[in-house]
C-alpha cells in the first residue's frame, strides 16, 4: 500500500516540478514584459486542457484495458521517456550537452515576443507562447500521471494530487519570486526521474510479459539502486572518451592549454 | 491560415520530440523489449528473473551505446 502510493506520487511530484519550473519561466518572461492578463489566461486554458485529457485517457486506461497489456504498453511508453531522460541527464552530467537554465530560457523568450507592453487590447502572442509552452510540458506531466498513475487501485487520485501539488508549490514560489526559478536543481531531478522511469518501465514490462520478481513489488527497490549506478557508470565511461580526446588534442596543440 | 498551420507543424515537432529525440535510442529500446518478450515464449526461460535482467542489461545497452554515440558525435572534426 506504501509502495503504491510511493510509486504513483513521488516521480510525478519530481517530474511535475522540472516541467513546471521550465513552463513558469517563459510565463514569468512575458507576464514582466506584456502584462500578467494573457499569459494567465494562457496558463488557465492549457491546464484545463491537461485536466481533460487526464480524465478522459487515465479513466478509459483504469476500467478498460487488460492489467498485462496495461503494464506492458505502460512500462514500454516510460523506458522510451526514461532512457530519453537519462541520456539527456548524462550528457548534460559530462558537458556534452548545455545545461538546462532558466535565465537563458528567459532571455530566448524575451528575444522571441520583444520587449515592450503591446498596444492591442489583448496580448495574443503572448497569450500562444503562454499556452503552448503550458501544454508541451504539461504533455509529459499527463503522460506520467496515466501511466503512473493507472498502475491500479487508488494510485490515479494520488498521481493526480503530485502533479497538483507540484504545479501550486512552484505557481506560488515563482508567482512570489516573479523572476525565473534557477535554484532548483533542475538537471540532478531530471537525473532522478529518468532512474525512477526506467525502473518503472523495465518492472513493468518484464512483469508484463510474465517475469516474477524475486521479491515481489522490492524488485523496484533493487532495480533502481541498479540503473542508479549504472547511470553513473555510463557517464564516467563516457566522459573518458571526452578526457581523452582532450589530452590528445592538448599533446597536439599545447599552445591551446596556455 | 499559414500562421496556425505553422504552430501546428512546430507543436507537433515538439511532441514528437518529448517521445523521442535519438530514434537510434528509441528503436533499440523497442528491439530490447521484443527480444524479452520472445524469450518470455520459451518454456524453458518463461518467467523466470533472468528474463528481466536480459532485458535490464539490453536497455543499459542501448542507453550506453546512445550517450557514448553522442560523445563520438561532439568530438568529430568540425564540430
Amino acid at each position: 500500500m506504501v509502495l503504491e502510493f510511493l510509486v504513483a506520487i513521488v516521480p510525478v511530484f519530481v517530474a511535475s516540478v522540472v516541467e513546471c519550473v521550465e513552463a513558469w519561466t517563459v510565463v514569468v518572461a512575458v507576464g514582466l514584459t506584456r502584462g500578467w492578463r494573457a499569459p494567465l489566461l494562457g496558463v488557465v486554458v492549457a491546464v484545463t486542457v491537461i485536466g481533460a485529457l487526464v480524465v478522459a485517457f487515465g479513466a478509459t486506461l483504469v476500467d478498460r484495458i487488460d492489467e498485462q497489456l496495461f503494464e506492458v504498453v505502460s512500462g514500454t511508453l516510460l523506458s522510451l521517456f526514461g532512457v530519453r531522460w537519462m541520456r539527456k541527464a548524462i550528457l548534460r552530467s559530462i558537458g556534452v550537452v548545455a545545461l538546462s537554465d532558466e535565465h537563458v530560457r528567459y532571455r530566448k523568450t524575451l528575444d522571441a515576443l520583444g520587449n515592450e507592453r503591446t498596444e492591442q487590447a489583448f496580448d495574443w502572442a503572448g497569450f500562444s507562447i503562454a499556452t503552448k509552452t503550458m501544454l508541451l510540458e504539461g504533455l509529459e506531466i499527463t503522460f506520467l500521471v496515466i501511466t503512473l498513475g493507472a498502475s491500479g487501485g487508488a494510485s490515479y487520485p494520488v498521481a493526480i494530487t503530485g502533479a497538483v501539488a507540484a504545479f501550486v508549490v512552484v505557481g506560488a514560489v515563482g508567482w512570489f519570486a516573479r523572476a525565473p526559478l534557477d535554484n532548483v536543481p533542475e538537471n540532478e531531478l531530471k537525473g532522478f526521474v529518468s532512474v525512477m522511469l526506467v525502473t518503472f518501465g523495465t518492472y513493468w514490462v518484464a512483469e508484463g510479459v510474465g517475469v516474477d520478481w524475486a521479491g515481489g513489488a522490492w524488485g523496484l527497490v533493487y532495480l533502481f539502486a541498479f540503473w542508479f549506478v549504472m547511470m553513473r557508470l555510463i557517464a564516467r565511461w563516457a566522459s573518458r572518451g571526452l578526457d581523452t580526446a582532450t589530452d590528445t588534442a592538448l599533446a597536439e596543440f599545447p599552445e591551446v592549454s596556455a | 491560415m499559414n500562421r496556425l498551420v505553422g504552430w501546428v507543424r512546430t507543436a507537433l515537432r515538439e511532441i514528437w520530440a518529448l517521445v523521442v529525440d535519438d530514434w537510434i535510442l528509441a528503436v533499440s529500446s523497442l528491439a530490447a523489449i521484443g527480444a524479452t518478450f520472445a524469450v518470455s515464449r520459451i518454456d524453458a526461460v518463461g518467467s523466470g528473473n533472468a528474463t528481466g535482467w536480459l532485458l535490464v542489461a539490453l536497455v543499459v545497452t542501448a542507453v550506453a551505446a546512445s550517450v557514448r554515440r553522442a560523445v563520438a558525435a561532439r568530438l568529430r572534426p568540425g564540430r
